[in-house]
């Protein structure tokens, strides 16, 4: 006999880390973001493609005037955006076995690092505006177009994941504890985006 | 994903054996027209795209791939030989995906390798 007939009932870390030892499938909310995942997948598809459509379709990529991307920061600004995945899964695996403090520990170090890594882009995005307009050519146009989307993921996960500590800073409820697998399920998704952008970003160089 | 009675592996080899031929046959198509528009855009003057290298590649990645997939398949149609595959799940849904993975794999195959080849044997930007 299942101690909760109902995932909804567990209201308290410990009652969280039993229905989660007890789980036999995957929460409705996490098929549901696989799927919205796929949507968002596409879309980075589409935008990728058309760059690489643009650029084989060019003879100078970047077009003259326009400088080539530089390389030491957003390497380094996508390895700490990357490496916040690790403090993400250790929020899940924190919560899953009831240790809420740990996990909100986790959650906060992965929030100050995303916030930094947005900062920092959208002052590069700006400067970059201003040096070269997306008006300016079809390489600026999908440059901004595929930078601007991917900071607006990191932007929504920013949010989801300050969301989630809000949530939990009155207790871990089965209920929370299947958004914040949903908000790592997302998190890791934004972050396989970002090594893909930044790959593009940087292919003129190669 | 740790739970009690959904462990990584078997999953990771239900799921593998059912999209992962797919997903390599998509690759293939999508990763081949790319350096197919490569070779005949104006940028491969300085590209210099070889496409029957490229397509080369794809066609063997994708091969083992695919039989990485059908070996996941026919695992998990091994582990779940005591179930039938219209029983109740987990074990009959899982035996029933694996029947048409190891089925839907092979046509993967017979694709991946009718697309390399036919990518390799013509000749690229001249219209059929």
């Amino acid at each position: 006999m299942n101690a909760f007939p109902h995932s909804g009932e567990a209201r308290t870390p410990a009652a969280v880390a039993r229905v989660e030892r007890a789980r036999l499938a995957r929460p409705n909310g996490w098929w549901g973001l696989a799927i919205f995942v796929a949507t968002e997948a596409t879309l980075f598809g589409t935008i990728l493609g058309t760059y690489y459509y643009l650029r084989f379709n060019n003879l100078h990529w970047p077009p003259p005037g326009v400088p080539e991307p530089k390389l030491t920061l957003p390497l380094v600004l996508t390895a700490i955006l990357v490496s916040t995945s690790v403090p993400v899964q250790v929020a899940v695996s924190a919560a899953a076995r009831g240790q809420l403090p740990r996990a909100r520990a986790a959650l906060l170090l992965a929030v100050v690092l995303q916030a930094g890594y947005l900062g920092m882009q959208l002052h590069l995005f700006v400067h970059d505006v201003h040096e070269f307009p997306p008006s300016g050519s079809a390489y600026s146009s999908i440059y901004f177009t595929m930078l601007g989307a991917h900071h607006l993921h990191v932007f929504v996960g920013v949010l989801l994941i300050l969301w989630i500590l809000l949530r939990t800073a009155t207790g871990l409820t089965s209920y929370r504890m299947n958004g914040l697998r949903a908000t790592a399920f997302y998190w890791h998704f934004v972050n396989v985006l970002a090594l893909c952008v930044l790959g593009t970003q940087l292919s003129p160089l190669a | 994903m740790k739970t009690r009675g959904l462990a990584v592996g078997p999953e990771f080899l239900q799921w593998f054996g059912l999209f992962g031929a797919a997903l390599t046959w998509t690759v293939q198509l999508v990763v081949g027209f790319g350096v197919t528009v490569a070779r005949c855009g104006p940028a491969n003057a300085v590209l210099g795209v070889d496409v029957k290298a490229w397509e080369l590649a794809l066609m063997a990645a994708g091969i083992a791939l695919v039989l990485l997939s059908e070996g996941a398949a026919l695992s998990v149609l091994w582990e779940t030989r005591n179930a039938d595959e219209s029983g109740p799940p987990p074990e009959g849904r899982r035996r029933f995906f694996a029947l048409a993975a190891s089925l839907g794999n092979l046509l993967f195959l017979v694709i991946i390798v009718l697309s390399g080849t036919g990518a390799i044997v013509h000749e690229p930007c001249h219209p059929a």
